[in-house]
């Protein structure tokens, strides 16, 4: 993904980028700063980037609840797994009000980038 | 759920060192589907460098008639580990809990899956799918990665009539159909007036009483009289 938005960055001269990173997707964001940073050096590129992170949202499709839940409290086996394939979290997780798996992901799922222009 | 085409361009990139990826795929439920791609992918991984992609999220029974507790390495993306010489993943690689989903986000978890999988290089790649020709059917042809699809039948008239819509969906689709398998037959008599009603290639693998007590064994599954009739699907696909 590092490689990914140095590409955007390399392609849209002079312009910022904004990476928004679904929670489920369980990114380190740390381990993605260190990552561009030396990407960038190796390629001589320079880029101004932001890392925003998306919460997640859930709606259930049962009783209607929407809520946030806390991906702390799920082991970290069930967080890699949601990490690979962030639709298992139905195996993981639960209406906090009727205990229904049967819920819509409204956000946190995925990555997506903007691209702005730079402010300097 | 829209498909972006660098979406699409890294899946093509995971499957370009797969030679041929079968689905075997029925729309009716419990005709033996899971039996034939385990059974298939255990005969062809004898000669052939093989995977099989259990892509039932609701059912997954292939781990089940190969006995085994599959699991993955991650090395950019996911590795799917080896069984009996067989690349295995299933949605039980990642949890054995049960995991319903519906409709978008079944299409998202198959996408997700077809991104991260790296299969590396195979002569075959069977795909145990689901039963209906509902998101999995529409997703795998959406793809358009050359799927040849092998189907699967009971001598049975409900079976039968799925067939047949499944047939006039794929042929609409111009999708590849590699033959019928009529499975579970008692008497070929049985499927003599079905056969007459389709043209396309079938061949018929006799029910095997004793097999049931041979699932999840590898050793018994492989002196199976099932195994040795599955052999017979070799033929179709060369």
């Amino acid at each position: 993904m590092a490689e990914e938005i140095i590409e955007y960055s390399y392609q849209n001269p002079g312009k910022k980028i904004i990476v928004w990173i679904g929670e489920l997707q369980q990114i380190d964001v740390g381990l993605l700063q260190i990552a561009i940073k030396e990407i960038a050096k190796v390629k001589k590129i320079k880029i101004d980037y932001e890392i925003k992170t998306e919460n997640v949202e859930l709606e259930c499709l049962t009783c209607g609840k929407r809520w946030s839940p806390n991906l702390e409290n799920l082991s970290e086996k069930e967080k890699e797994v949601i990490h690979f394939l962030p639709e298992t979290c139905h195996a993981f997780l639960s209406c906090p009000n009727c205990g229904s798996s049967d819920f819509r992901i409204i956000k946190g799922r995925g990555i997506r980038i903007e691209v702005k222009k730079s402010r300097a | 759920m829209k498909l972006k085409s660098p979406e699409l361009e890294l899946i093509r990139k995971r499957f370009k060192n797969v030679k041929k990826i079968i689905a075997v795929s029925g729309a009716k439920g419990g005709v033996g589907k899971s039996t034939v791609s385990s059974l298939l992918s255990l005969k062809l991984s004898e000669k052939n460098v093989v995977g099989l992609f259990d892509l039932d999220f609701f059912n997954p029974s292939c781990h089940v008639i190969l006995g085994i507790k599959p699991t993955f390495k991650e090395e950019k993306g996911i590795v799917p580990s080896k069984y009996f010489g067989i690349k295995f993943f299933s949605i039980v690689s990642l949890t054995q809990k049960p995991l319903a989903l519906r409709g978008e986000d079944l299409t998202r978890a198959l996408f997700e899956l077809f991104k991260t999988i790296r299969w590396g290089h195979l002569d075959y790649l069977i795909i145990d799918c689901p039963p209906g020709l509902s998101n999995v059917f529409l997703d795998l042809l959406r793809l358009r990665l050359n799927i040849s699809f092998l189907l699967v039948s009971t001598p049975s008239l409900l079976s039968f009539s799925s067939l047949l819509r499944q047939i006039e969906l794929l042929q609409k689709r111009e999708a590849k159909i590699i033959g019928i398998i009529w499975n579970m037959v008692r008497k070929d008599e049985e499927i003599a007036c079905y056969r007459k009603k389709i043209n396309i290639n079938s061949i018929i693998i006799h029910f095997d009483p004793e097999f049931d007590r041979k699932i999840g064994n590898v050793s018994s599954i492989k002196s199976s009289k099932l195994y040795q009739e599955i052999g017979k699907i070799e033929d179709f696909l060369n």
